[in-house]
This record gives C-alpha cells, sequence and structure tokens, in this order.
C-alpha cells in the first residue's frame, strides 16, 4: 500500500511539474546569480550541486534553500523512467511515446555525463611553437618532477588543488622522499621582489624563491575575463626533518630541490593535460572590419602531428569553425601577439573534451521522431475512421 | 539506469586522487618575460621584475630636506639607498625605531600602498573607502598630506613586541614622499605627537636639489608597488671609480642598471661577459647577492655557512673584497656557466663586479679578473 503510493508519487506528473518550474526557477536565479558570483562559481553553486546554500550574514550556518541543478535532474530523471515503466504497455499505437521518453532519458543522462565528463582547457601558442598539451584556465596543480629512470621524458607527480586548500593537510606520495604539509593556500595572490627598505615582515617561505619575495594576497576574482593566480606555502619534510617551508605560485617558475642526490622541480601550475599528438602553429590571421577594432575573423593555421596514426597535415581553425580531433573539439579563442616579439602572433586555442557531444543530437532526433511517429499514427488512425464514416 | 547515475557519479569524483604520469621532456620555453631571480611568469600576467617593465623611469630632481629642529630622541643617520634622509629614535631603555623618508617618482594606487603596510604588519588588505577613513590629515612642510598608522594585532615573528608603522604621505611636484616611522607598537605611538610636529616643521631647498638619479628601475607592475630590483635600492649612479681595463676586455654600452660592461672572447670563439654596478647600502647583503648569483648558474640557495665555504677575501685598494666562484648551467642557454664575482662595500656603497660565461675563458681571465677588482680606485675614498 504505502509502496503504491510512493510508486504513484514517484512517478506522478504533479511531480514532473513541480521539477519543471524548480528547473525555471534555478536557471532565472542562477543566470543572475553570475552577475555577483561569476560564472564558474554560480555554476558550481546553483547548477553542480545538490541543493543551493544560503549563509546568513556574520554567521558560518548553512541552509538549503533550493534544490540544486543535480537534485532537480536527477528527480526529474527518475519521476521520467518511474512514469515510463508504471504506464509501459508494449503496442505498436505507443511506439512514438516510447521513443519519445527514450530521448528525453537521453537528454538528461547526456547532460549529465556532459557535466562530468566535459573538460575545457585552454591552448597558447606563438607562431612556430609547438604544443603537445592543454592547460585548465582555472585550476592548479601542484607538480613535482624529475628526469624519469627509463631515460623517456619526466616522471611527473600532480597534486590537485582541491588537496591543497585545507591548512595542515599531509600529502604523502611513496615516489616523492618527502611529505609535503600544506600551511596556507590563496585562491588569489601577487608576488614582487623583496624591497629591503619596505618589506621588514618575514618572507612567505623559508626556502627556494620564498626568501626573495613578498606575497600580496589578493581578493578572488571572478568574472570570466580575470583569473586567479593562486599561490600556497608548504612544509617539506622527511625522515631527517624539515626541508623548510616553500612558497609554489602559479606565476613562477620551477624551484629545485634535492633530497638523496635527486632533483625536483616544484611548480604550482595551471593544470596539464597531455595529448597523445602535436599541434604547432604556422601562422595566424587577425582581421578586423576596415576602420574599426571590431574582429572580423581570428585564423589559426596549425600542423597536427600524430606519432601513433603517422598523420601531418596543416588545417585551419577559425572562427565558427572548429577542429574535431582526437575526441577533443579546438575552437579558436583569443589571438594576441607574442609579449616579447611583437612580429610573432600568438593564438589560443579553447580545446573542449565531451565525450558526450552527440547525445543532445540523438536525444533531440528521437524526441522529434517520436513526437513525429505519434503524431502520423493519429493522422493515419483520423484518415481512417473519417473514410469509414 | 540508477546504477548508470551512480557510476557516472563515481568517475566524475576521481579528480580529487594525486596523479602520476610520465611526461615528454619539455622543449626550451619560448622567450617569456623573466623577473631578476630568473623566474618566469606566464602569458598575461603583469611583470613584476623590478628593472623590466618600466625601466627608463626617471627621478626627477629631488630637492633638499630641511628641519629646524629634531624631536628629542631623534638622531640623523646618513641616508643611504633610497632614502632623502633617516633618522633613529631611542628612548633611556634602549628601544628602537626606525625613520626613513623616501621620494619616489611614482602616483601608485594609494590602496594598494596602503594594503602593502598593512600586510607588513599582518593586517589583512582594506577597501577603497576604508583606506580612505584610515587616513588622518596632516600638514607636511605646510602642504597638506595623509597619514596612516597601523599597528600589528600581535607580535610579528623575531619581534617581542607589535609592530607599529607610522606613514606620512603627499604628493609634491613629480614627487611622492613617504615619511615612515617603524617600531615597537607602544613606542611608536609614543612618538607620534613628536613625528605630527616634525612633518609640519619641515620644508624643501629646491635649490639644494640633488642632482638626477640616472635610472631607478622602478616601476608599477599591475597596480601593486615594485620598488627594487633584486631585493637592491639603488642609490643613483655613483662616480665611475678608476680602473685600469685589461687588453682584451672589449667595453661595450651597459644596459640600465650596470655601470659598466665589457665583452671578453677567449679561444674558439667562446664568451664571457664583465659587468660592474653599484647599490647603494648592503644591497640585501652578501648572503642575498651569492644566492642570487647562485641562481642565475641554477643552483640552489646556501645559507651562511655553506656560503662561507666558496667564499674567499682579499685585499683591495678601496678595502677587502668578497670573491664568490661558482659554476653551473645557465638557464638561458642551458650552457656550462662559471660566474665569478667580486663584491667590494665602499662607504655607503657596494659595488658588484661580475665575469659569467664560459668556465674556460672565466678561468683564462681569473687572474685578470682579480687585479682589476684589486687595483680600482674609488673616488672619496679614504
Amino acid at each position: 500500500m504505502l509502496l503504491d503510493r510512493i510508486v504513484r508519487f514517484i512517478s506522478s506528473l504533479r511531480l514532473t511539474v513541480v521539477c519543471l518550474i524548480l528547473a525555471i526557477i534555478l536557471v532565472f536565479f542562477g543566470t543572475l546569480a553570475q552577475v555577483n558570483e561569476g560564472l564558474y562559481n554560480a555554476q558550481a553553486r546553483w547548477f553542480r550541486s545538490f541543493f543551493v546554500w544560503w549563509t546568513p550574514g556574520g554567521t558560518d550556518w548553512r541552509f538549503p534553500f533550493l534544490p540544486g541543478g543535480y537534485l532537480v535532474g536527477t528527480v526529474l530523471l527518475v519521476n521520467l523512467i518511474a512514469a515510463h515503466f508504471q504506464r509501459f504497455a508494449l503496442k505498436w499505437s505507443k511506439l512514438g511515446i516510447h521513443v519519445t521518453h527514450a530521448g528525453l532519458i537521453l537528454l538528461l543522462v547526456g547532460q549529465l555525463s556532459t557535466d562530468m565528463f566535459s573538460r575545457e582547457t585552454l591552448m597558447s601558442f606563438n607562431e612556430g611553437e609547438t604544443a603537445n598539451y592543454t592547460v585548465s584556465p582555472s585550476i592548479t596543480e601542484l607538480v613535482f618532477i624529475t628526469p624519469a629512470a627509463n631515460g623517456k621524458g619526466d616522471d611527473v607527480i600532480s597534486i590537485p588543488q582541491s588537496l591543497l586548500t585545507h591548512p595542515g593537510k599531509v600529502i604523502h606520495n611513496a615516489k616523492l622522499p618527502f611529505d609535503i604539509r600544506v600551511q596556507t593556500f590563496y585562491v588569489n595572490a601577487a608576488v614582487r621582489q623583496r624591497a629591503p627598505m619596505m618589506d621588514t615582515n618575514p618572507p612567505p617561505a623559508t626556502a627556494g624563491f620564498g626568501p626573495d619575495l613578498t606575497l600580496f594576497p589578493q581578493p578572488e576574482v571572478k568574472t570570466t575575463d580575470e583569473r586567479n593566480t593562486p599561490a600556497v606555502i608548504l612544509e617539506l619534510s622527511n625522515a631527517k626533518g624539515s626541508l623548510g617551508t616553500w612558497l609554489a605560485y602559479a606565476g613562477l617558475s620551477e624551484q629545485e630541490i634535492t633530497v638523496d642526490n635527486r632533483t625536483w622541480r616544484m611548480a604550482l601550475r595551471f593544470e596539464r593535460h597531455y595529448l597523445p599528438f602535436s599541434m604547432k602553429l604556422l601562422k595566424t590571421k587577425h582581421e578586423v572590419y576596415r576602420g574599426t577594432d571590431i574582429p572580423r575573423n581570428f585564423q589559426s593555421r596549425v600542423q597536427i602531428d600524430n606519432p601513433v596514426t603517422h598523420e601531418s597535415r596543416a588545417v585551419d581553425i577559425y572562427m565558427n569553425n572548429p577542429l574535431r580531433y582526437g575526441g577533443l573539439t579546438f575552437y579558436q579563442y583569443q589571438m594576441g601577439r607574442d609579449q616579447v616579439d611583437e612580429r610573432r602572433g600568438n593564438s589560443v586555442l579553447q580545446v573542449v573534451r565531451n565525450p558526450g557531444w552527440l547525445t543532445p543530437y540523438i536525444g533531440c532526433g528521437l524526441v522529434g521522431g517520436g513526437l513525429l511517429i505519434q503524431f502520423l499514427m493519429h493522422l493515419v488512425k483520423f484518415i481512417k475512421r473519417r473514410r469509414t464514416v | 539506469m540508477t546504477g548508470l547515475v551512480l557510476s557516472l557519479a563515481t568517475v566524475g569524483c576521481k579528480r580529487e586522487q594525486v596523479r602520476e604520469y610520465q611526461a615528454p621532456q619539455e622543449a626550451p620555453p619560448a622567450p617569456a618575460p623573466a623577473t631578476q631571480t630568473g623566474q618566469t611568469l606566464p602569458p598575461g600576467h603583469p611583470d613584476i621584475s623590478g628593472g623590466g617593465g618600466n625601466a627608463g623611469l626617471t627621478m626627477p630632481a629631488v630637492p633638499k630636506l630641511v628641519w629646524k629642529s629634531l624631536p628629542e630622541g631623534w638622531v640623523e643617520k646618513a641616508p643611504s639607498a633610497m632614502r632623502a634622509a633617516s633618522f633613529e629614535i631611542t628612548n633611556s631603555t634602549g628601544v628602537m625605531a626606525d625613520v626613513s623618508v623616501i621620494p619616489l617618482p611614482i602616483g601608485g594606487r594609494e590602496l594598494d600602498l596602503v594594503n602593502m603596510w598593512r600586510q607588513q604588519v599582518s593586517l589583512p588588505p582594506s577597501s577603497d573607502a576604508d583606506a580612505d577613513k584610515e587616513a588622518a590629515a596632516v600638514t607636511i612642510g605646510g602642504e597638506k598630506g595623509k597619514l596612516f598608522d597601523m599597528a600589528s594585532a600581535q607580535p610579528l615573528q623575531g619581534s617581542a613586541d607589535r609592530t607599529r608603522i607610522l606613514v606620512a604621505m603627499m604628493q609634491r611636484g613629480q614627487l611622492s614622499w613617504f615619511f615612515k616611522v617603524t617600531g615597537a607598537a607602544e613606542f611608536v605611538e609614543a612618538q607620534k605627537p613628536a613625528f605630527v610636529e616634525f612633518l609640519k616643521d619641515i620644508s624643501f631647498d629646491e635649490t639644494a636639489a640633488a642632482a638626477p638619479a640616472a635610472d631607478m628601475g622602478m616601476g608599477m607592475g599591475g597596480g601593486t608597488m615594485d620598488m627594487s630590483g633584486g631585493g637592491m635600492g639603488t642609490g643613483g649612479s655613483p662616480d665611475l671609480p678608476e680602473w685600469t681595463v685589461p687588453a682584451n676586455w672589449k667595453s661595450v654600452p651597459p644596459t640600465s642598471m650596470l655601470l659598466a660592461k665589457f665583452d671578453v672572447t677567449g679561444s674558439s670563439n667562446a664568451k664571457a661577459e664583465m659587468t660592474v654596478s653599484s647599490f647603494g647600502g648592503p644591497a640585501g647583503g652578501l648572503l642575498a647577492n651569492v644566492n642570487r648569483w647562485r641562481r642565475q648558474v641554477g643552483l640552489g640557495p646556501v645559507d651562511e655557512a655553506g656560503m662561507d665555504k666558496m667564499i674567499s677575501t682579499i685585499d683591495a685598494s678601496g678595502g677587502k673584497a668578497t670573491l664568490v666562484d661558482v659554476v653551473g648551467t645557465d638557464a638561458k642557454s642551458g650552457a656550462q656557466t662559471r660566474i665569478l664575482g667580486a663584491v667590494v662595500p665602499q662607504g655607503d656603497q657596494t659595488w658588484f663586479y661580475k665575469m659569467m660565461g664560459n668556465p674556460a675563458v672565466v678561468e683564462d681571465q681569473k687572474a685578470a679578473f682579480t687585479q682589476f677588482v684589486q687595483t680600482i680606485k674609488y673616488p672619496h675614498a679614504p
């Protein structure tokens, strides 16, 4: 009896309508929130969450005041599947409904998979340069690099930013000859050389570049055209004791740490994703509408070299004409000049990995096809009935 | 279906783990702006180097600071580095505070300056509105200025008392003037009325303006105040000493921050470069400079004890010279590189001689280098 009621509730059309209304409210307020919270923060808080939390001013309390995008999506999916099975009848006359439902399910699952598996990164290079990795626009990683024992490249130990944000956390990795203890993480910071006349406070760290620098915590930036430059202060230690405190900052290059005759290079850098192929920027074209600074066309000619498929070819990537290659989509994103050598063009490609990119097309096709089948069936039935009358 | 959703969720959460992978060895990086310690900034990052981005910013003539009398306990010290005047305040129990007067050819965002001082006493950054509220009006030599007063909540590392900073600032012509008192919180607070009186009392003597300094190598980097190159304050261009240049050293025009530069070519066209620079005060100290040179050849820093093992002292005409000899790899060229350096303190200046380049050439030139450093005659030397 109780189970019946639960099943009826889960599969009810009323629940569908409530979920759709909540989705509309979420989209409306989540879009407005992007003004103050920034694109990525608002997406995470309103859509990539099970609840939208609210903290009253001056307290540490958190109250859920709206279901988040994940919860609404999951309930809608369960509701749809439950309704489908409860009213399921294997009849030709219901074919259109089944196909439409399958399309809707595919849309919801596809959206969830896109959310979880898709990755947006950037590839930035100057004319004549070759790139074999892309970088995250916002997430950093703490890396320790040492030449590989087999002589082929470097061994890289990458610690994600999410593990660096908890003060006091100790990170241990069997391959590293030291433990890492997080002291302070700064979402955004600036550094400059220490000025002996002005900087009387202690430097941010005792080893590496730290003693020569002064660190300024900066407020987190939230707009999409600015980027946070995180910093973290770490203490490295091994069985013999502390190896000093180190400042890792996304604006610095690698610092060397030698332990037991092996040298490791450490850096906090924007997360890298290596590709099984390389791309060389051959030429950039930057056209604007005559007499204005309004861009008309950004175009990058790149040479793809794939040692696995022995492919080597040049392609053009320009606005509205992305390159789909190796499971990735390369969009023309920004274009400028090299900071050092003004004669060289610089191009930034947005690289999107989205294994579920076909699901919206198939889902929409199924929904459209299902509705068409259902409509045609009704039409045929209607015409037949008219003829018999 | 629920299984599918759960498996999606599980896979989606795997980002939290430490990744281990093998990456191809990196190609030599494309040239990018490097700071003086050899650190490379990402594209689009504001320049943080001292003499880099805004080098060439010229110091306008600095008028002489004149005062009728000094408050009790204030003792004038020889101004060093960037300071136009310098004082020490001591009370009967030996508590000390430092007073500096620094003119700078910059306007700068006031908030950045305030936040820089706040950070020095471990206070959180302030907002524009708050910074305005924190400022008190003060008269500096008959003109309007602002006074900021900030103190640390706790004693700072290495000191027993809380630290207080009083800074009075004013814009005068092309110069911003900063009058700063730093010391133990209570002592500095007690000195505040005397400091305010002193500010009223001072005047600027334009007729005794100091000659413009050559190139202070200072600038505003991305809204952040940036005022030193390589951890050193520059004291303007001192007079060049007298020296005898070895025959095979070819003089070339020096770049900013350098007073002289020579190209040295050895056998099979291997090269080294000899540079001379001079900075006010101890210029960050010997250890900082030895470590700076070590970094230039890709070596890690050493501590005092480590440094003592790699330096030697020789007699020079102006006193003692400290010789530093390091061999490593030049980060820019990847070639084996040796630095032979000499540091010679002379009055309120420190002179730096550096020969950097191919190890064989440097070895060949070692005797000539040592003789060059030893026989230099400094102006105003005793």
